[in-house]
């Protein structure tokens, strides 16, 4: 049975598959079941039946149609298969026939037909003599067409020659890279090739044959006829070369003369296209643009997840952490550092190859940069046990005009080396006054160390990029040795000099000037005022290290302290015994912690423990890493404690404490200073603003999440989206009170977010959002970027937990008071 | 892996309730856009299965062991009872054709955990490319997982489409279930049955589905050169005559049905991507050649020996293939029971648009004009 009538019956009869599959035509089964059948059902089966035959003919209807495009595209196929074979035999007949009418003329290709055979002797002689004679005739007939062949066939090879030979240069013109036109001696373009029609826009047939004069828009025809001219009746004359402009294109012309034995037989004009080597100059100025451009860029790429290492590793370092976790977290970090400063290294060096370096001009206070890099540095000297000391002569002018970054970047520098190269002894930066100016002065920078020296045949390469005094260095220390050459570059920036003179052994002296703007008077004037609160009280310097007491004096003698100084307990102890006798006790000692035979701790309790000298407050100096508890030196007798190096305010604030302090016991005992340092003070006291939602746009992962947790740690709410098309949608649904946005992000990038937040015709809630860039770009401008596209404030990367907060504090909408 | 099957054809038949005691469920419905779009229906069967998740989609036929139902008012529950079988269902949205790949891949990544044996896709039958989509889940999962599927359909109507997700009737998205775990086997399959003829074309002008020029000339004067008196039917009778398209020399190739003509443009859009370049023949079938296919198809989906054998074959055929055998369309159904194991429980639908494979090293591929089985069992 077919299987369509076994489906069909299926359906009919309601059959389960498995039963219809056992259906036969001569089942029995059918047969019974058959007798069910209603007329009804009996109609659906012939139905059923009909769309079958139905669509078995059009099946196969469409099956023939199938057959019939194949067979119609085969005899298509084979058609023009037939046709093609017929032209070929057609050719081919034509070839045959070309053959055979060529031997006819040749009567010798072909056997004469055979002759009668009657009068034998007669005719054989007649056919004899024919045939000698025929002989005779062909031979020289053979002969004739076999010179007339020869000299064909010379004439042709000459002649192919001659067009191969042309052929051959009309193609190298024609391949040539320049234009080339030929002219015969009476002026008549005689060849022109393709290159030159390309430039000029003429055709070649409309110049051959034509007068050169038809060129006169390419030609400046004066010249060239004056040339011409020239070629003409000097046998001897040079090439004649002009440059001009055609359209878009700077060509070069060069027209040479053509002599054959002595004459003038036409003229050669070449052209050549020189506008790509005018452009290089052009070009090469926007690739030195662009590779800084690319260079900063770079530096981004790599920066922002080294930044991203670093801050990790800062808040890793944050939490509890074992012994041994610390010292690796601590190595990532530290090696974060220095590679970020590598980077910032070779950042700067191609800057100033790349002439891009911009200098910044910024009123600084000079002590106050002096003292920062005191202060960064300080933990290193300390580390070494050296002295480090910051010695700013008073005739110096502290308030300035200049790139204070640039400063701090060349004394970081050197200061830096020095404490690397040293390995006892102490580092000190001096400054004094150079020359002085109306309105501006020149500044003269030492820094001077007690280490190993440089040796006199390497003074001269230090200042090279790439250059340490031997390789060994670098492995030893570190470093890229760039630092000097970038040094030396800033110095000239700063139109000053740098220079180095050294002793091996004995140490180094590096100094440089510095050529910085004074500023307004009005400012300098707020400064003095303040620090005349302790003129002629009396202060006694106790100090081994003689750096460090000059400093000391050069400080007390600006404020007109009466001051004294002793490099021992001995002449301490004497100085104050003979102050107590002239009934003029002194009011302060300073004490340094660290000095041999009798320290600062054990000196203090001896003056304490004797009442002549209970009039004198004591104020003790310690090191930087001093971990001694404050409490003891409480309870010792001391007043305040400051750390080396000294700032000249906190020591300042300091004394006029202690002073007070003592006139007036009902006021508090304890000055500001009595903590080494309090870094982490301010933080405490900060209090984030619960009202304010944050939405930070960063596309790093790393920097997105380390902005999240120095958020989180200052108490904001906080939401992170990877990119500015993101910030935009999460503007228009939720009002944001403040964004901080990176700058280059993929998809949009903050300057057009920023953009889209100010434009009124975006879906964002609120237009006034305060956005705060966080740009990580080295270049100057980008931050006029920033606030051009309609930002309010910038950061920069790697972020600062103290400015960020501080920044956002500022331009926290829920913070300012409604009027 | 306990199967029960439920076929309803009317809205009166009750549905019965089915014990579970394995670990994972899972209930399959395919059904007609009436019967889902029935306010309560869907309702009616999560109440059925309560807490067991439930997919599905609208189809232009739903397929069992009885062969097509072919009433507007059908629905088939399949419930899947798995005594080691993990599963994990995720949809998403196609927020454009031109995103198709997208929503494919990140389905893939979301789908991507150890142990995942197989992905059945079910995507909306229009609103989606689907060559994108199955390209999209195919770089997100390793050539080793084994995807199947289908587009929903909407009988012949091609009017609207939807997936269903527990008691969600949704528009323009695609659900998928992943199933995790080493017992279970699943083995996937297409075949067709449509043999090409004439000479090869080039399509020297399309974008995506839609093809311009073939040839150089408008597409739509080739096909009607082709097609002579039946051109004048079109596009119902582009149905009878797909195209076979290879996009390399020595492709396999796909098949690929004309659902729509441009008269003015002279374009022919077809139900998958048509990429410029590739060469095309027309093709032509009968029932016999249709049911061939099928059953080749059936024949080299069956499990391997030595596996459990088959508890539930899944089949995705085509509209086309429904629409030219009329009502002999369960001969294809039929010819496919053959080849499976006499328990097996057999569901499916007819589709806009089948994902299986051609061979067996081949690539999981959107296809149309297939009957594409998918063989499913679960070790004991």
């Amino acid at each position: 049975m077919h299987n369509v009538l076994r489906i069909q019956l299926r359906k009919w009869l309601g059959l389960k598959p498995e039963q219809a599959r056992q259906l036969d035509l001569q089942d029995v089964q059918l047969r019974e079941l058959s007798k069910q059948i209603t007329p009804e059902m009996f109609v659906t089966l012939l139905n059923d039946v009909d769309v079958s035959y139905n669509q078995s003919e059009q099946q196969n209807n469409r099956l023939n149609r199938a057959l019939e495009i194949s067979t119609a595209e085969s005899n298509r196929l084979n058609d023009s298969l037939r046709s093609s074979n017929l032209r070929l035999e057609q050719t081919l007949d034509e070839l045959a026939k070309l053959v055979r009418d060529l031997s006819s003329e040749m009567p010798g290709l072909v056997h004469p037909p055979e002759k009668d055979q009657g009068n034998e002797s007669f005719l054989l002689d007649a056919v004899r003599t024919l045939i000698a004679g025929q002989r005779e005739l062909v031979k020289e007939k053979e002969l004739n067409h076999q010179l007339l062949l020869k000299e064909n066939a010379e004439r042709k090879r000459a002649e192919e020659n001659s067009a191969r030979e042309a052929a051959k240069l009309s193609s190298m013109i024609a391949g040539m890279d320049e234009g080339v036109v030929f002219a015969d001696t009476s002026d008549t373009i005689i060849e022109v090739n393709e290159w030159f029609c390309r430039l000029t826009g003429f055709k070649r047939q409309d110049l051959l044959g034509q007068n050169l004069g038809v060129l006169h828009a390419v030609l400046i025809p004066d010249r060239v006829n004056q040339a011409i001219e020239q070629f003409r009746h000097n046998p001897a004359s040079a090439p004649v070369i002009i440059q001009r402009q055609l359209a878009t294109r700077e060509v070069i012309l060069r027209l040479q003369p053509i002599y054959r034995q002595g004459h003038y037989d036409g003229v050669l004009l070449n052209t050549i296209d020189v506008t790509e080597l005018v452009e290089t100059g052009r070009r090469a100025q926007a690739a030195n643009v662009a590779k800084s451009q690319f260079l900063a860029n770079m530096s981004h790429e790599i920066r922002t997840p080294l930044n991203g290492v670093i801050g990790m590793t800062g808040l890793l370092l944050d939490t509890e952490l074992s012994l041994k976790q610390r010292q690796y977290a601590e190595i990532v970090r530290t090696s974060g550092e220095h590679l970020l400063g590598l980077l910032n290294d070779i950042l700067d060096l191609s800057k100033i190859e790349a002439d891009r370096l911009d200098m910044e001009m910024l009123d600084f206070d000079l002590r106050a940069t002096l003292e920062q890099v005191a202060e960064t540095l300080a933990y290193r000297a300390q580390e070494k046990n050296l002295e480090y000391v910051n010695w700013l002569e008073p005739s110096v002018p502290v308030l300035l005009q200049g790139d204070p970054g640039r400063l701090r970047q060349i004394i970081m520098n050197l200061a830096g080396n020095a404490i690397k190269f040293t390995e006892r002894g102490e580092v000190m930066v001096r400054v004094t006054l150079d020359q002085s100016a109306t309105d501006s002065v020149t500044v003269r920078f030492e820094v001077r160390d007690t280490g190993m020296g440089i040796p006199p045949d390497r003074l001269g390469s230090l200042f090279q990029p790439f250059t340490q005094v031997d390789a060994s260095t670098t492995r030893k220390f570190g470093g890229t040795g760039l630092g000097l050459a970038i040094s030396r570059k800033l110095v000239e920036l700063m139109g000053g000099q740098i220079g180095v003179e050294s002793q091996v052994g004995k140490g180094t002296l590096f100094w440089f000037t510095a050529v910085l703007h004074r500023q307004p008077v009005k400012a300098v004037v707020d400064i003095e005022k303040e620090e005349t609160g302790i003129a002629g009280r009396r202060i006694l310097v106790v100090d081994d290290n003689e750096s460090s007491r000059l400093l000391l004096r050069t400080l007390l003698l600006s404020w007109r302290c009466e001051h004294a100084e002793a490099d021992g307990w001995r002449g301490g102890l004497e100085h104050l015994r003979q102050g107590v006798a002239a009934g003029r006790p002194y009011d302060v000692a300073i004490l340094d912690m660290q000095m041999p035979e009798m320290d600062g701790e054990q000196l203090g309790k001896t003056i304490r423990n004797d009442a002549l000298f209970r009039h004198t407050k004591l104020l003790m100096l310690t090191s930087l890493g001093w971990r001694g508890p404050l409490s003891r030196l409480k309870m010792l007798g001391f007043s305040a404690c400051l750390s080396k190096p000294v700032r000249r305010s906190h020591l300042h604030d300091s004394l006029i404490s202690i002073i007070t302090a003592a006139e007036n016991p009902v006021v508090a005992t304890a000055p500001a200073d009595y903590a080494v340092r309090a870094p982490a003070g301010a933080e405490e006291h900060f209090k984030a603003s619960q009202n304010c939602r944050i939405l930070v746009v960063e596309d790093n992962s790393i920097n997105q999440r380390l902005v999240m947790l120095m958020l989180n740690k200052f108490g904001y709410r906080a939401d992170a989206v990877a990119n500015g098309k993101e910030c935009v949608d999460a503007l228009s649904t939720m009002p944001y009170d403040l964004v901080l946005m990176d700058c280059q992000m993929p998809i949009m990038d903050g300057y057009e977010a920023t953009q889209m937040i100010r434009s009124l015709g975006s879906a964002v809630l609120n237009h006034d959002v305060p956005v705060i860039a966080m740009t990580a770009h080295a270049l100057k401008g980008d931050q006029e970027k920033c606030l051009a596209s309609g930002m309010n404030d910038y950061v920069k990367k790697p972020l600062v937990p103290q400015i960020l907060r501080d920044t956002i504090a500022r331009w926290d909408p829920t913070l300012v008071k409604k009027p | 892996m306990k199967i029960e099957q439920q076929v309803l054809s009317t809205f009166t038949e009750h549905m019965r309730s089915v014990k579970f005691t394995g670990k994972t469920q899972l209930v399959i419905i395919f059904g007609s856009v009436e019967r889902l779009e029935a306010p309560g229906e869907l309702q009616k069967i999560a109440a059925a299965f309560p807490g067991v998740p439930i997919v599905g989609c609208s189809t232009a036929g739903e397929i069992s062991r009885n062969g097509v139902v072919e009433h507007r008012t059908g629905v088939t529950v399949t419930t899947l009872d798995m005594a080691s079988t993990d599963i994990a269902i995720e949809r998403a949205v196609i927020p454009s054709m031109a995103a198709s790949a997208e929503t494919g891949a990140s389905l893939g990544k979301a789908l991507l955990k150890p142990d995942l044996r197989y992905v059945m896709v079910l995507s909306d039958g229009l609103k989606v490319n689907g060559a994108e989509l199955v390209r999209g889940l195919r770089s997100a999962l390793p050539e080793t997982t084994v995807i199947s599927g289908g587009l929903a359909g909407d009988d012949a109507r091609f009017g609207r489409t939807y997936v269903v997700h527990g008691s969600e009737l949704l528009s323009g998205q695609v659900v998928a279930v992943g199933f995790y775990g080493r017992k279970f086997n699943a083995r996937v399959m297409s075949g067709s049955g449509w043999v090409s003829f004439g000479m090869d074309r080039r399509v020297t002008r399309s974008e995506a589905n839609v093809v311009y020029e073939i040839d150089g000339q408008r597409a739509l004067d080739v096909y009607s050169a082709y097609l002579g008196d039946e051109a004048a039917n079109l596009p119902a009778t582009g149905l009878l005559y797909p195209l076979a398209v290879r996009i390399a020399d020595g492709d396999e190739g796909l098949i690929r049905t004309l659902l729509a003509v441009d008269r003015e443009k002279g374009s022919l859009t077809f139900a998958g991507d048509v990429p410029q370049g590739s060469n095309v023949r027309l093709m032509h079938a009968n029932n016999r050649q249709l049911v061939a296919g099928a059953g080749a198809a059936a024949e080299q989906a069956v499990l391997p020996a030595g596996v459990a054998p088959t508890q539930l074959a899944l089949l995705f055929s085509c509209v086309g293939r429904k629409l030219l055998m009329g009502s002999h369309t369960d001969m294809e159904i039929e010819e496919v029971a053959t080849h499976l194991p006499a328990e097996t429980v057999i569901s499916g639908f007819y589709t806009y648009g089948e994902i299986g494979y051609y061979k067996d090293s081949g690539h999981c591929e959107l296809h149309n004009q297939t009957m594409t089985v998918t063989s499913l069992s679960e070790e004991v």
